[in-house]
Formats: structure tokens, sequence, C-alpha cells
């Protein structure tokens, strides 16, 4: 593929075989970042589980400790006192049934959405919309709760939910350039943290097979997972 | 990963197979082949578990499932609608749905901290999470591509099952499975109930499939085209070949070859030995050598050679000739209530015509055939036979339409023919019904042994007007190549319904396509239909029909400048013909207007009182018409010329 000179420039002194430390690769990263907004940092996990099998599938959510530096809008379905629980929380939008006809008229400017119980009946209906836009709320992810005011703060707060793919690879965002090494670096040993504790009992061999970081527009680079996991408490 | 460790079945004192072990991997695509009876379909209902084995015979990994297309219809709801039948694909995931509205519902009616809420709510993560890793939002465009691919219509959508035939109900099976993705997907004669534009649709499908493919099917284009391996099920043993069916046709031989040299020479080689120690065993000085020689004998790896497997063998008899016309038919017409099969349909065959009958399910080649062979009446139209034509039809069912009661000798016997006992055995010999098999039943032979023996009925009887329909299906290859040859070296006509492409391609010199009602004959065999319609296709845009296949239609820059080369090219070579026959045009034009002006000076009576002019004038006419006709005969010569550059350039 052919590269910009920006992407050129920044990846000249760089050893596509060296295997970093994190502390090395959050800086090289940062080092290398060129754009002119402010990149986010990304990372992708290569997984020993076979995602075809339900018990070795890797889903969750964290909360990043220092946030993800983005501001995700959020909507939340629920009646009653819940509905302003929800808008003092920070939610951008709450409501019911004038929530789920707005969106069946295809309105869609949201990135997140909670729903309390007693609304997944209503919010069922638009199953169709919000599921192959990984919208739909799921109670395994805490997005199905009563508890509307604490889970919208988490999401306001940079919370991030991830799957491993059909590849055995989970992508995610954990912060951006601006963060400084030290932030983005804490964001990835949580994140490592979570994910080692999410290993399946039945995946078998090695678990975290390869760690990759990069910024939107920069190269990527390779962490090393022994080092990772013995970082991790 | 399937594996199969050895794996034996024997029927009475006949192994299917014998110690038979290999590993199936997620990737392969894998051909089964083998005569009628080895065994193939067997393996496939093994693998699938349609058929118990023992335990730790077939293995299979968890994750891993497999889709069965058997050859029979089975597992469809008649009185469901074509969409919903084909839903349940999905079922699996269509349950989880149906318990996951159900949870939604009882979400609402529990209250925020009550004992049950906490259940319901980690069964909605699952379930949630179960659909999300689905295919369940792709669902519907998943059916509409598989069913539209097969050749149903959005119309059909909502019938039911009832109303479709059996070749319809066979592709629904098949879309079915399509839409399952299961990993292994087994496939029993997939092929069977096809039209040529849906096989190539479906040989499209498979190539881009993700999971692993079985492939059980006697249309060796299609198993080209598709598998990278072949297993060959013969005599009980199963043989892998890497490559695809021709590959294996030809590796098989070398094989074949290579173990009869090596045989040969061991033979040669135990002779040799033989002869020494015989001639030096009690030789006091050489006796120790011929012991030794003895004992390298009994080390010896000795080379077996494969029984041959027998082939089916005969000719069509011999039968008078008929008159040039074999059939005429002028303006026919059929109806089945308010559906027209056919209206004005025209066809003249020749003697000696070999004609392919080709056309979707349902486009009225059958009845064609059998208005043909006189077993169903025309609603108009004429048709006549030539003189002297003798007919003889095999029916699509004709093998199933055989009386089970009786034994396949009376089978035969029942047949007006005036042969003798022992011809009769050779006959039945000849279609591999030895010895015992005659006495056997009917009801007791398998799909291919009864159309052997429909096959036998058909040409006990000479005839010079052969109609056909479908006669490959069931029949293995070996059986169907000698077929094709036997049809090949035929000098009388036939009509033949058929799907299979190679088979149709060796013999055949006119096809006739049916659809929507009309009939069109196209002047060569099966390729030169193919390549033809796929012409028009991509020439034409078919309003509300799906393309059917990818390459039908040029994509992208590179392709239609590709197209744009193509088409200068053509109009560059072309160029030059096409002035030619302009000019003469010309010229012809020119000497008409002069021959015309010559025959009405010669009709002035004026003319015939000058001797010398009338002469003068009458040699002038005979010159121009001269003229005329060389130049109408260079014409001709252009117009063959400009013809057969197109056609090349096709």
């Amino acid at each position: 593929m052919a590269h910009g000179k920006n992407y050129t420039n920044s990846i000249k002194d760089k050893d596509p075989l060296k295997i970093h430390t994190l502390d090395e690769g959050v800086d090289a990263i940062i080092a290398s970042s060129f754009a002119k907004f402010d990149e986010s940092v990304d990372i992708a996990v290569k997984l020993g589980v076979d995602p075809r099998h339900a018990d070795q599938m890797v889903r969750s959510t964290l909360v990043l400790p220092n946030g993800t530096g983005r501001v995700e809008r959020v909507l939340v379905f629920a009646k009653g006192e819940k509905i302003q629980e929800a808008l003092d929380a920070g939610a951008d939008y709450a409501g019911g049934d004038d929530l789920v006809e707005k969106i069946q008229g295809g309105w869609l400017e949201f990135e997140k959405c909670i729903a309390t119980p007693d609304m997944m009946g209503v919010v069922g209906k638009i199953g169709r919309v919000l599921g192959p836009r990984s919208l739909m709320p799921n109670a395994k992810l805490g997005t199905v709760t009563f508890d509307v005011a604490r889970v919208v703060g988490e999401v306001k707060s940079g919370k991030v939910d991830f799957r491993v793919d059909k590849a055995g690879i989970i992508h995610a965002m954990l912060g951006k350039v601006s963060f400084g090494s030290e932030k983005v670096a804490e964001n990835i040993r949580a994140f490592i943290e979570k994910i080692i504790q999410l290993k399946p009992s039945s995946a078998k061999g090695i678990y975290l097979k390869g760690v990759t970081i990069s910024t939107t527009m920069g190269p990527g680079y390779r962490l090393d997972p022994v080092e990772l996991r013995s970082l991790v408490k | 990963m399937i594996t199969i460790n050895n794996l034996s079945l024997q029927y009475g004192e006949k192994h299917i197979f014998r110690n038979v072990s290999n590993n199936i991997n997620n990737k392969d695509r894998i051909g089964l082949v083998g005569v009628n009876g080895a065994g193939k379909s067997t393996l496939l209902k093994m693998i699938a578990g349609d058929t118990v084995t023992d335990p730790g015979i077939i293995q299979k990994s968890k994750a891993d499932t497999t889709g069965y297309l058997p050859q029979e219809i089975t597992g469809i709801n008649l009185d469901e609608t074509l969409y919903r039948e084909a839903e349940t694909a999905f079922s699996h995931l269509l349950e989880k749905q149906k318990e996951l509205t159900a949870i939604h519902d009882s979400l609402g009616e529990v209250a925020p901290n009550s004992k049950g809420l906490d259940n319901l709510l980690e069964r909605q993560g699952d379930l949630q999470q179960y659909l999300d890793s689905g295919d369940i939002f792709t669902m519907q465009s998943s059916i509409e591509k598989v069913l539209m691919g097969l050749g149903f219509r959005t119309s059909d959508f909502n019938s039911p099952c009832s109303t479709f035939s059996g070749g319809w109900l066979m592709r629904l099976m098949l879309a079915k499975q399509l839409l399952a993705k299961p990993s292994f997907l087994l496939l029993d004669e997939p092929t069977n109930h096809l039209d040529v534009q849906t096989l190539t649709w479906l040989e499209d499908f498979l190539k881009g499939y993700e999971g692993g493919l079985i492939i059980i099917s006697h249309d060796r284009i299609f198993l080209d085209n598709l598998v990278t391996a072949i297993w060959e099920i013969s005599l009980g043993n199963l043989t892998v070949y890497k490559g695809n069916y021709s590959k294996f046709v030809v590796e098989k031989e070398e094989r074949q070859t290579i173990t009869k040299s090596a045989y040969d020479n061991q033979q040669a080689k135990i002779e040799q030995t033989m002869r020494f120690v015989d001639r030096f065993r009690s030789k006091s000085t050489k006796a120790k050598q011929a012991q030794s020689r003895l004992k390298q004998l009994d080390k010896m790896d000795l080379i077996e050679i494969e029984d041959q497997e027998t082939k089916i063998s005969f000719r069509f008899p011999p039968s008078a000739p008929s008159g040039r016309n074999a059939v005429i038919i002028e303006k026919l017409e059929k109806s089945f209530g308010d559906k027209k099969i056919f209206a004005g349909l025209d066809l003249e065959l020749e003697r000696g015509d070999k004609l392919a009958i080709v056309g979707a399910n349902g486009a009225g080649k059958s009845t064609l055939v059998k208005l043909l062979a006189g077993l169903d009446k025309p609603d108009g139209g004429v048709m006549r036979f030539g003189h002297n034509v003798i007919v003889s039809y095999f029916g699509q069912h004709q093998a199933q339409e055989l009386n089970p009661e009786l034994t396949v000798l009376e089978t035969m016997n029942r047949m007006d023919m005036d042969k003798t006992v022992s011809q009769t055995r050779s006959l039945l010999g000849a279609f591999l019904f030895k010895g015992d098999d005659v006495d056997k039943k009917v009801g007791v032979l398998s799909g291919g042994e009864k159309s052997r023996l429909a096959l036998a009925r058909m040409i006990a009887t000479p005839a010079n007007l052969l109609i056909m329909d479908e006669p490959t299906n069931h029949l293995d290859m070996g059986s169907q190549d000698i077929l094709m040859e036997a049809m090949n070296q035929y000098d009388g006509s036939i009509v033949v319904v058929s799907h299979n492409r190679f088979f149709l391609d060796r013999f055949t010199n006119k096809t006739l396509e049916l659809k929507d009602g009309k009939a069109t004959i196209y002047e060569g065999n099966i390729s030169y239909y193919i390549s033809k319609t796929q012409h028009k296709e991509s020439n034409e845009v078919v309003e509300g029909k799906p393309a059917l296949s990818k390459t039908s239609k040029p994509k992208g820059k590179k392709a239609r400048q590709e197209q744009a080369k193509l088409r200068k090219n053509e109009t560059q070579s072309l160029a030059p013909l096409k002035k030619e026959v302009q000019k003469l045009e010309a010229a012809i034009e020119k000497q008409e207007a002069g021959k015309s002006a010559l025959e009405q000076c010669l009709a002035d009576p004026k003319l015939y009182e000058d001797q010398a002019k009338f002469t003068e004038k009458s040699k002038e006419y005979a010159a121009a018409q001269k003229d005329l006709e060389r130049t109408y005969g260079n014409w001709e010569a252009a117009q063959d010329k400009l013809e057969q550059a197109k056609q090349k350039l096709r």
C-alpha cells in the first residue's frame, strides 16, 4: 500500500521486528504521531481463543482510569422518575415510546444506549435497527439496569466495551495522544488486566498471543505480552 | 476437523468400506466418486450422523457443524410458505430470538428489587450476545439472495411449498443448507435438478463458501470447477487424489500403469528366482544360495493389483433409416389449466439430428418430450413424424416406473421382442446383470441399477428416434461415458433433456431452449448455447431479474477498457469484410439496373426489325446476366466470410 510522506517519515527509524516494552511502545506511538488533530490510541489484542465456541467468547466493558477522551452521546430508555434521573446523570436523551418512534423513523444520533429492564419489551421492537449497530442494550454489558445514573456516569467518564471478533482479536480505543505517555500506559495496563481476568477456562494454549498499539494515523508497535502480563497485579 | 478412524462396513460378502481412515480439514473441498453402489451416499450419511456408527469411528470437533443434502426430499413442511420454510435454516437463532422477546416482556412485569430479576437479566445478556454474534440481522437479505439465485421469484416467496414440483423442493432443500452455513456442507447430487444457469450460480456461490465441502456429483464440470481433492471409493477402499476430477482421471490412469509395470517386474523377478531355485536346489554347491533366494522371496513385499470394476457396454442397435425429416412441429400449444407451457412452438428435426432441450425447471421440457413420445396430447398445432420413424422413449422416472414385483429377467421378457433367453441374458450381461442377478426382484435394485435396467429395456427394440428425459440421473460416471459414446455413434435421431453439460456437449448438434413459453433453436451444442446466452445476457438488462452470474457483467474500469478493446478489435477486423460486402451489393444494384434496362429494350418490338441490333442486345443481355450471377456468387462468399469472422470473434 502506498503511504503518505508523513507516515513514511514516522517509520524511518522503526524496526518492524522489534518487540517493545509497554513504556517504549507508548513513547514510540506518541513520538510518531503526526496528524493535525488529537489522534486516538488504539489497541489490538490477539487472543488464543476459538470464538466459534460460545464458552470462549470474550466480551465485557471497562471504565478506563483516565477515560477515553471521547464524549459519547447517551440515550436512555426509561419511564417515570428514571427519565429525570438519567438526564440528571448526564444522559443526552431519555424517554420511552417517543424515542422508539423517533428511532423507527431513522434517527440515530447517539453512540450508547441504556435501558431499564421494564423498557426492554418496547426496546426489543427496534432490535433490528439497534442490533446491527451494536447499540442494543445488554445486561452482560450492564446497559440493562435500574441503576441508570451510575451507568450513564460510567459511560460519560470513559467506559469502553469490547468483544473478540471472528479471528480471535479484540480491538479498542484507549485514549488520546494528548493524554501523555503515563495516562495512556495506565489505561493499557487496566485494559490488559481486564482481559486477563476474562480468560475463559476452556481456552487452551497461550492466551495473550500478541498486542499491538497505534495511533489513528500512525504505525503499529508490537508490545511484549510476557512483560504486560508481569505488569498486571 | 472430521476424523474417520478404521471405518468398516460389510453387507453380506460385499465390503463397502474396509478399514477406511482419513481426515477432513475445515477448508477442504472434496469430490466423492465411485460407481453406483460403491458407498458414497452411505459415507456422507455417516459423516453427517444420519447413519449411526460405533463411537470413535467418526470424530468431529465440538464447534464443527455439518449440513447434509440428501438425494430425496425430506424435512419440508408443505403447508408452510416458501420464505418461512427457508427461514427454518436459521431456526436456532429464531428460537433464541423468541425466547429473548419473552424475556423482554417478562422484564416489564418484574419489580426492581424482586428475586427473579437477576436471573432474567443474565439470560437476557447471554441471548443478546448469542444473537449479536449470529447472522440474525442479515437473515432476510441472505434468504432472498439464495432463493433468487436458485431460480425462485419474489412472487413465489408467499406461495405454500405444496405448490412447487419435486425439482423446486430439492432447490429449497439446497437453499436451506446453503443458508445454515454449516462448517461442512455435504451435498449428495446437488446438480440433479438444476438448470444450466442455476448451476453456474451455485458454482459461484460454493466457490466463495467459507466452510469445507464434500460433494457427490456425476457432473464432471461441476466437480472440476469446485473441488481440490477427489476421494475415490472402490472395492471397499478409499484412495485420495489431489486436484480436480480431470486431474484425477489422468492420475488414476498413471498410477494404474505404474503399479501394473511394477507388478509385472516383480512377477518376472519371482519367476526368475523360482527357476534358479528349482534348478539348483538339489545341487550341493548351490543349495545354500538357492535357500537364501527363497528367503529373499519370502521377505519381498508383494504388489497387489486392484481388481478392475466392470463397466456396462452396449451400442444402440441399428435400425432402418427414417425419411429425411424425423419430426416436424408447427405452432404447437400446451397448457395446464391457466398456465401456458408453450405456444406457437415450431421445430423441424432432420434424420441424424441430435437435439438437446434445455430450460429451467417447469419450462416444459418433459412436457415436450412426452408430447413427442405420444404420452400426452397437445392443445393445438401440428406434430408429424417422418416416413418410417420408429420412436423409443426413456422417461425421467422410467426407472421408478418398473414393476417392483417382477424379476430383472421377467421385466425384459414382458417386452414385445423376439429374443431368445440367452440373447436376453447376454443383453442384461452387458448392463452388468450377471448370473443370479437376473433373478433379483426390481424392488431390491439400487437407483443406478434400475436406470441400467430401464436402458436395457430401451435398447432391446431397435428405433431410429430416441427420446430421452434425464437419462444420466443416477448413472455413475463410467456408465455415463458409455451411454454418451453410444449416443455419439448412434446414426438415428435423438431428442434428449439433460442438465449434464459434459454429457450433452459430446454428441448434440442442436440446442432448443424453452424459456417463458418460447422456444429458441441454437445451431450448436451446449457450450455454443452457453456462450451465446451469456453474450446475450451481458448485452441486455432484464428488468426485475437478479444477475445470476457474477461473471456476466463487466465491472470496474479495467473490465470496461477490456470490453472497449475487444469491440475495437472486432470493428477493425470486420471492417474490410463489411466493405467488400457493401461494394458487391452496390455492384449488384448497378448490374440489376442495367439488366432491367436491357429487358425493357428487348421488350420493344421495334428492336426485332433491326437484326444486327437485336443480336447485339441479346449478347449484352446474356453477358449482363452472367456478370450478375458471378457478382451474386462473390457476394455470397463474402457474406460467408463475414459470418465466419463474427463467429470466431465470439
